[in-house]
């Protein structure tokens, strides 16, 4: 019985103690920005998942910015699970944030969150995806379809118009996914000599992408271009490429220009990728959320471009390695 | 036995655990809490801490959020619990849960059927798959963990299958708003159904011929066999209600999300085996009670709501809910030296 | 040197002493001042019941746990392990009663466990093939050493646990309950083994139950009781009588009871039963009988009644009750017709440990203390405790069967069945694992049974158990019956001819 007691306190300490670590680890707030009520503000990043480069960089960025401007962040991460990321948003609202940016994890951006903010009157800015019943306040992200449009006339003009093409998609159904295919798709029109032999889902991730497309190198060998919607993709792609033994040059390109991907750009790895601006629209999200709360009004959509970044222009990849935009 | 008379020596006879800590309580506080004393007190410890670092947890609003979020979870612990002290493991309640809730929004966008009827089916299925775990555990003689396994699998790959791997958005309100209005001040749709089933699953556990006879399959089957009771059927039937419970989940997930997404749950039935654990359960059968698991998927719902409140990063999240699960196992394992 | 002086004619002893050791766990004085000598090329009996402390003595030899006072000498050194390694180093090594084998792993790497021979980097399967087999053949076993312990015997299994402790040198073993899970033959050829190894000038610890077997291996015999030593006896030619009154520490006036006469009316009828491991067995239990079953193991005894109980198929013959055939599906077609199974495998199959006594005792009655199928916890605990007076098991109604002893678990496994008022009742084996003084209290409950009215079925491979308990005894040997004699023509001999046919 002693020991069924001390077990129990050992537990109850260690649980207390480790909240508080926490705690102090991240309770860091500034005292700066004050709402018009004079109150600290406050804003609730929900992440959709943080494992992914891209977001992660908006993360820091936003969290930086923040912390510029003495603002507190709180950041949750859903990790790709939309009914986590619900219960993360009612515990923002529980805990009355003055805002909430929200980057919608799942498919399609669910507006369940948007909808509960909406009804205790808390801002949502949402960046990437917009829920399509339930917009934010703002929607900031890429210009995905423009974007990829000039990614596929850039393919389109170093491969002369000719070769067989292999996709390997993001999550499908998902609004990057759909809205990179069809700005590539609309590109690719201009180009009949150009044959998509292969497209298969390696949802974003670089380990699924590098066995896909070993197995389209196997089945279609005549594959010379490969897109990865995805710069992990593509660096999943250029493996197997690598690896097939192939002497043939074959034209590798991407999608987000994250850090992985610029230096595979850098290194000629990849021959090229859209660069989005993942540090800017973390920025963004702060000044829009923060004009919100001060009653400015705001656009109900920030879309910015991305720049092609191409293997030739090494100087360019370093610069943005260094400071990404 | 005349000779048991004597002061018996330790190595064969250790003294019975006691009973006299037990007689602190009211009577009916200690029968509802037996084996889960020492969860309850890590959940009590818990609000404690939260209380005192944070001024939004003890709210109401904040309270009736964890168990709105926490309700998913408790349908599939709530089915879990019985499979885990029948000795058995459902790895498939994830899966079984997206398949359900792709189930919902095909069958009421695409095919036009009336949405009550869709979450009906969805239901079923959901219980089929739950079937074939028990059908493939008691006659094909699969280990648990595989059959399960291969089910999840199965489950995730028909639940992309259904609509290409697309998700479904928007559902009427009167849906959206079983699992949001609240009444009495209180219980959704939802929360009152989820707690009428954990009453239920209680009562059927505790009082119920047939949830006695888990306990005993959980501690020897064969003994059990022996004694009379259909081993096979009570399997099938655990691992079809355990199905039935998951698709009522996934219509619990299409409500509150207002959306069906096949990579719903994923990872779902390591948290809802973790909240069982949590509650005092052993994997190794025989052992678990449905207040624990409560007990158990609260501590998992407090710890989410509390960490967040607190702005707690979410990688220190991640550390700070392992530690919790290896704490409350580790309490698990002395309990039961002790036991010896 | 204090030993010398009180053995002056031994001169320092080369084999091991033991010295007023004492152990305590708790409030429990496990052992207590208790001496012991094994001179080399000789077997020690230690004998007692269950809790009498054998076990503690054998780990603090084996070095599991020290003593708290007292001291040991081995080979004119004093001695004091601190772990198992430590004792076997120095060539004492104990053989559980429970195989501590990987079933999974060869021979070999079994008898070279945790000291793999290694040459060059690489394991050298080919050199611990050849020792291990070299040390099977000392044992007069020719398995090969690849082969999985898994694909073994038990008997095989503990020549491989012999074999693993000769490699290491051992000089003296502790055997814990060794032919526990033997049959006759089995025992037979490990006591040739015995008896040649102590040729060699190795010693025994021979920790057994079975008396009988003491005076075939044995060369002394020490009987402690409580922690204590009882008695020492350099011969290994005691009286059984008297070793059991030295172990229980009061005399035994009569082991078996009086069973009553059997009843006229036919209760249990079995005719042309055919399965797997037996044929065409044919016999009938009558009301207030009891009805033994003798073989050597492996004859099908305990296939049989698990047949006649429902729990294992059948592939031919009736089974009837009162006249009434059974539907030989399950055992709950044989509960409902009145034929229930006291197991074997008692912690396997007879009771759930880690559940009360009155769960266990509740379990297969559920369908009859339920109301429309609620318990009311009220009510099971007062069949629990109906069934604890009635049985006289000392337990609380609310108590884990783990923690009771042997003898008491096997009387909730009896208690649980008597709630139905069954009209037949198998026992198979009921007193194995059961002390000796505990075994009549056993013996008392069965004849009750028959006095009540029921017919019994006692099957055990304990001989004197199956004669003194019975009305008839029907042998059995490779799976066919060879003969039911009546109580007054069952003699050892006539059954074990029978047996052996």
């Amino acid at each position: 019985m002693k020991a069924r007691a001390t077990t129990r306190i050992v537990i109850a300490t260690g649980v207390a103690a480790t909240m508080v670590v926490g705690a102090t680890a991240c309770g860091r707030g500034g005292n700066g920005a004050k709402t018009a009520d004079g109150k600290q503000i406050t804003i609730g990043l929900a992440v959709a998942n943080l494992q992914a480069d891209f977001f992660n960089q908006i993360k820091q960025s936003v969290t930086a910015e923040a912390k510029k401007k003495g603002i507190k962040v709180i950041v949750s991460d859903a990790r790709g699970d939309a009914a986590t990321q619900v219960n993360q948003i009612q515990d923002f609202i529980s805990r009355q944030v003055s805002a909430i940016i929200y980057i919608p994890a799942g498919a399609t951006a669910a507006g369940v969150p948007v909808k509960a903010a909406n009804r205790a009157k808390i801002p949502v800015v949402t960046v990437d995806r917009n829920p399509p019943g339930e917009p934010g306040k703002s929607f900031i992200a890429s210009d995905s379809v423009a974007a990829a449009r000039t990614l596929g006339n850039y393919v389109v003009k170093e491969s002369g118009g000719k070769g067989q093409l292999a996709i390997l998609q993001g999550q499908i159904g998902t609004t990057p996914q759909v809205d990179r295919q069809k700005g590539f798709g609309q590109a690719l029109k201009n180009a009949p000599g150009i044959k998509v032999v292969s497209q298969q889902p390696a949802d974003w991730a670089q380990d699924k992408a590098y066995s896909v497309s070993q197995d389209m190198l196997q089945a279609h060998p005549g594959i010379d271009i490969l897109w990865g919607q995805a710069d992990a993709m593509a660096l999943g792609a250029a493996q197997a490429v690598k690896a097939s033994g192939s002497k043939k040059k074959h034209l590798i390109v991407g999608f987000d220009g994250d850090i992985a991907g610029l230096k595979a750009v850098r290194r000629g790895t990849v021959d090229a990728t859209m660069v989005q601006q993942t540090r800017k629209m973390g920025r963004m999200s702060v000044n829009t959320a923060v004009d919100i709360i001060k009653g400015k009004k705001v656009p109900a959509q920030q879309l910015q471009p991305a720049f092609l970044l191409t293997s030739k222009d090494k100087k360019k990849a370093t610069q943005f390695i260094n400071t990404h935009p | 036995m005349s000779t048991t008379g004597k002061a018996a020596p330790a190595v064969d006879t250790p003294p019975s655990p006691s009973d006299a800590h037990r007689a602190r309580l009211p009577s009916w506080v200690t029968g509802i809490l037996t084996g889960s004393r020492g969860p309850a007190l890590g959940l009590l410890a818990m609000c404690v801490v939260f209380f005192i670092a944070t001024p939004y947890f003890l709210t109401q609003s904040n309270l009736l959020n964890i168990v709105d979020q926490t309700a998913v979870l408790g349908l599939l612990a709530l089915g879990m619990t019985a499979v885990i002290v029948m000795g058995g493991i459902d790895l498939s309640v994830g899966a079984t849960l997206a398949l359900a809730t792709m189930v919902v929004g095909w069958l009421s966008h695409d095919q036009g059927w009336p949405l009550w009827l869709s979450a009906v089916a969805a239901i079923a299925v959901a219980g089929a798959c739950g079937l074939a775990n028990g059908l493939g555990i008691t006659y094909t003689k699969l280990p648990p963990f595989i059959a399960t396994l291969a089910m999840m699998s199965i489950a995730r790959g028909l639940a992309n299958v259904i609509t290409d791997g697309q998700q479904i958005v928007g559902f009427p309100d009167w849906f959206d708003n079983l699992s949001t209005i609240r009444y009495v001040g209180v219980f959704t749709v939802c929360t009152a159904v989820l707690a009428a089933l954990y009453v239920a699953g209680w009562a059927y556990m505790r009082y119920r011929s047939g949830g006695r006879a888990l306990y005993a399959m959980g501690g020897s089957a064969e003994v059990a066999r022996l004694a009379g009771i259909k081993v096979k059927q009570r399997t099938v039937l655990v691992y079809t209600v355990t199905g039935l419970l998951a698709g009522l989940a996934g219509v619990f997930l299409t409500m509150r999300l207002d959306s069906s997404q096949p990579s719903a749950g994923t990872g779902y039935e390591l948290d809802t085996i973790a909240a069982v654990v949590i509650g005092g359960a052993s994997l190794s059968g025989g052992v678990g009670s449905i207040t624990g698991t409560l007990i158990g998927v609260l501590i998992i719902g407090v710890l989410r709501n509390g960490l967040n409140l607190l702005g707690v990063s979410p990688f220190i999240q991640q550390i700070v809910i392992g530690l919790v699960i290896a704490l409350a196992v580790m309490l698990d394992v002395l309990r039961r030296r002790e036991a010896r | 040197m204090r030993d010398v002086s009180r053995h002056p004619a031994a001169g320092p002893s080369q084999g091991l002493v033991v010295r007023g050791i004492s152990k305590r766990f708790g409030v429990t004085q496990a052992l207590d001042r208790f001496d012991l000598e094994v001179r080399p090329g000789e077997v020690v009996a230690l004998l007692g019941e269950n809790g009498a402390g054998k076990s503690t003595v054998s780990n603090v030899i084996a070095g599991t746990f020290p003593s708290d006072t007292g001291e040991m000498t081995w080979q004119g050194q004093p001695y004091e392990p601190k772990t198992p390694g430590d004792a076997i180093s120095h060539g004492i090594g104990l053989i559980h009663q429970e195989m501590r084998l990987l079933p999974d792993l060869s021979v070999a790497e079994n008898v070279f466990l945790g000291r793999l021979l290694h040459r060059g980097g690489r394991i050298d399967r080919g050199e611990m093939n050849r020792r291990a087999r070299e040390q099977l053949r000392r044992l007069g076993l020719d398995i090969s050493p690849t082969r999985l312990v898994r694909t073994l015997r038990v008997a095989e299994q503990q020549q491989v646990e012999i074999a693993k402790a000769l490699t290491l040198n051992a000089r003296l073993l502790i055997l814990d309950e060794p032919t526990a899970a033997l049959g006759g033959e089995e025992t037979d050829h490990l006591f040739e083994r015995i008896d040649a190894l102590r040729d060699e000038g190795m010693s025994f610890i021979y920790v057994s139950h079975r008396l009988e077997e003491i005076a075939r291996i044995c060369d002394r015999v020490v009987v402690m009781r409580d922690g204590q030593l009882v008695a020492t006896h350099d011969t290994a030619q005691v009286p059984v009588v008297q070793l059991v009154e030295e172990m229980v520490g009061r005399s035994i006036e009569r082991i078996f009871p009086d069973t009553g006469t059997a009843g006229a009316r036919e209760v249990l009828r079995v005719r042309n039963l055919t399965g797997p491991s037996f044929q065409d067995v044919s016999f009938s239990v009558h009301e207030s009988e009891v009805l033994g079953i003798a073989g050597i193991v492996g004859a099908g005894r305990t296939e049989l009644v698990r047949a006649v109980a429902g729990v294992d198929p059948v592939t031919g013959g009736t089974v009837s009750v009162e006249g009434r055939a059974l539907r030989l599906r399950g055992p709950k077609e044989a509960i409902e017709a009145g034929v229930v199974l006291v197991p074997e495998d008692r912690k396997g199959q007879g009771a759930v440990l880690d559940l009360s006594i009155g769960d266990n005792v509740a379990l297969p009655n559920l369908d009859r203390i339920s109301h429309r199928g609620w318990l009311s916890p009220r009510r099971v605990a007062a069949v629990a405790g109906e069934a604890i007076s009635l049985m006289t098991v000392k337990g609380r109604a609310g108590q884990p069967v783990r923690t009771l002893s042997g003898g008491n678990q096997q009387k909730v496994v009896i208690a649980k069945w008597l709630e139905r008022k069954p009209k037949v009742v198998i026992l198979d084996e009921p007193t194995r694992g059961i002390d000796v003084g505990a075994r009549a209290a056993i013996y008392e409950v069965i004849a009750d049974l028959a006095r009540s009215g029921m017919a019994v079925v006692v099957v055990s491979s304990d001989l004197d158990e199956v004669l003194g308990l019975s009305h008839r005894v029907l042998v059995l040997s490779r799976g066919r019956q060879r003969g039911i004699l009546p109580a007054a023509e069952a003699t050892d001999a006539a059954v074990m001819r029978l047996a052996t046919a």
